[in-house]
């Protein structure tokens, strides 16, 4: 059975964790397109929430030896309440500011992760978190199940919102904040509840993934994670819910499972030149998306909606 | 008074060319509305073309500036044209042009690894004979580094402000067609725009890379800093860039007083904390600084 396994699926080990990152950062792009793709806020830290998800779970499970479930609610609700600051915080700034903000998050996450040593360990790690349940060797491949299970669940909200009146004052938002200020809508508060649901589940999927990484270490709170979940958005379409599951598919699927599945690269080309190789073609994907096919492969959310104009984010000239 | 000796001298030493990144940075937003993330790796490039020109070629350090000035200008150039301009032509919103501006970042901070190699390197050291300023010691380098990255910036304020380039500089910002009208050609000159940016840029990862060691991070690294000095500074026009300098300075010598009450890891949490007050309490209207 397993020899049949391995020549399907390549190296398994490589297979499982492709696989979930795959649909994890899909995971992340759906929660970014409301922010981003919806609402027009352009989250760059998006790293930082999960981080702090992550880091939450293992501090809790490890440190204070709290039960798993309890641990994942409060790691979850955690990178909510940072979600609301973070809200409070961008909800009426323009996009420079935001952009500053949010970074400014990211950055502050991988401080707190390096520094905090008696808290996270630092540069030591932290660990062991393991799987809340044990079913042998295949224990990996059902977390991944339950990861996706997350991920569907959170694609199935975020298509309620689009079909709610929430998910349209969002898009009138994203159009024109002050005529949906004008007509009588709290933009401010209705900002902040999208950071603080949306930024709750990336929480929940660091915390998921804490146990899939089993040792914690600050360099997973790395940018190249936000560029992964923006690439998957761009490349999809950020406007459609199903755009970032395609995009993370195309993009993240095909540089950590894929190739390095089925693609026989040598051992030290593998660490060291292959993942510089995937962020060059990352960041000449942005740039060549957003130039030539802004709306992503998928296309525009809906076709009554002003299907050839381009300056839905054009706020200032 | 130590305390704050220490700070004015070691803020000023260790910090000075944030303030000249500020200015470049500030120079493309203010003037072309573009906030470049990719101007991190202006900087960086600056640093390894100059550390290049410093070992490799074995020039001084003051004359592989001129390299690094040059080079970085002509990669800012470059990515204007290529890239920037393409944008600005089609019309892509201020969100997509900054994630453009991350996909360019992302592709030549990795880009440059393969031809600088993954590891640190360093220029040749320009040497330790020191004094004491105001009773912190100092090596003499640093010094001249200090007055060389604070009269860049005096000098670039007053490029803009008081040469003919820099008044046409100004009259395009301010009035896109008027200055069309009367003769500009806004192409050449928002060419130049981007060249002075990238000198700037350019300089200031020469100085960074000479203090420590230049890495393919080096600019990207400090771009958030670097972004917040920007915004905080804020006014939108060629006149303001003298309050980039001062806020950069200023930000320089107060996470260098803030690493020396606390530690150098809450420090940048602060600084963080106080720039995100000062764009908060500007946007609900109760700080009038930086609106012009």
């Amino acid at each position: 059975m397993d020899a049949v396994w391995d020549f399907l699926f390549g190296s398994p080990a490589f297979l499982t964790f492709g696989l979930y990152t795959v649909v994890m950062v899909a995971g992340l792009a759906i929660l970014l397109h409301l922010q981003l793709g919806v609402a027009g806020i352009g989250n760059f830290g998006v790293v930082g929430i999960w981080g702090l998800g992550m880091y939450s779970i293992g501090v809790l499970t490890v440190n204070y030896d709290w039960p798993y479930l309890a641990a994942l609610v409060t790691a979850t609700a955690l990178a909510g309440v940072a979600g609301l600051a973070v809200g409070w915080l961008v909800a009426d700034l323009a996009a420079d500011g935001v952009l500053g903000a949010t970074l400014a998050v990211a950055t502050i996450a991988f401080l707190i992760a390096d520094g905090e040593r008696d808290l996270t360990g630092g540069q030591v790690g932290l660990g062991t978190i393991d799987f809340p349940f044990d079913v042998g060797a295949r224990t990996d491949t059902v977390w991944l199940a339950i990861l996706a299970v997350v991920v569907a669940a959170i694609g199935a909200y975020a298509a309620r919102v689009h079909r709610s009146p929430y998910g349209r004052l969002l898009i009138a938002i994203g159009d024109n904040e002050a005529l949906a200020r004008s007509l009588g809508k709290s933009t401010f508060a209705t900002k902040m509840q999208l950071f603080a649901i949306t930024s709750a589940g990336m929480g929940l999927l660091g915390a998921l993934y804490a146990s899939m990484s089993h040792f914690l270490f600050p360099q997973h709170i790395d940018v190249r994670l936000t560029v992964a979940v923006v690439v998957a958005l761009v490349l999809g379409g950020s406007r459609r819910v199903a755009g970032p599951l395609v995009g993370a598919v195309l993009s993240v699927g095909l540089f950590d499972v894929v190739i390095k599945v089925y693609v026989k690269l040598p051992a030290g080309f593998v660490e060291q030149a292959y993942p510089k190789v995937q962020q060059m073609v990352f960041g000449a994907l942005l740039i060549v998306l957003l130039l030539f096919r802004p709306r992503g492969l998928l296309g525009d959310m809906r076709r009554d909606r002003r299907a050839q104009g381009r300056g839905r984010w054009a706020a200032r000239p | 008074m130590d305390y704050l000796a220490d700070s004015l001298v070691i803020g000023l030493t260790e910090q000075g060319p944030l303030a000249l990144a500020a200015m470049g940075m500030a120079l493309i937003y203010y003037l072309n509305g573009v906030l470049n993330i990719a101007y991190a790796e202006t900087i960086t490039l600056g640093a390894y073309f100059g550390m290049w020109a410093n070992t490799t070629l074995g020039q001084s350090f003051y004359t592989s500036l001129v390299v690094s000035a040059v080079v970085a200008g002509a990669i800012s150039v470059g990515s204007y044209v290529l890239v920037f301009r393409v944008a600005l032509h089609r019309h892509v919103g201020t969100l997509e042009v900054i994630i453009i501006s991350l996909g360019l970042s992302v592709f030549l901070r990795h880009g440059l690894q393969f031809v600088f190699g993954y590891l640190a390197r360093f220029y040749e050291s320009p040497g330790v004979a020191s004094m004491r300023i105001l009773g912190v010691g100092v090596t003499r380098f640093q010094l001249v580094a200090v007055a060389l990255v604070i009269g860049l910036g005096a000098a670039l304020y007053l490029f803009i402000e008081r040469t003919d380039p820099g008044q046409r500089i100004r009259a395009l910002a301010s009035d896109t067609q008027l200055a069309e009208v009367s003769g500009i050609n806004p192409r050449r000159v928002t060419v130049l725009i981007w060249f002075i940016a990238g000198v700037a840029g350019g300089l200031a990862g020469a100085f960074w890379g000479v203090a420590s060691s230049v890495q393919p991070n080096l600019g990207f690294s400090r771009i958030l800093l670097i972004l917040l000095v920007v915004v905080v500074a804020g006014g939108r026009s060629a006149s303001s860039l003298w309050r980039v300098q001062a806020v950069g300075l200023l930000a320089g010598v107060l996470l260098t007083a803030l690493t020396l009450r606390i530690d150098p890891l809450h420090a940048q949490i602060w600084l963080l904390v106080a720039f995100a007050i000062v764009l908060k309490g500007r946007a609900r209207g109760m700080l009038r600084i930086g609106r012009a």
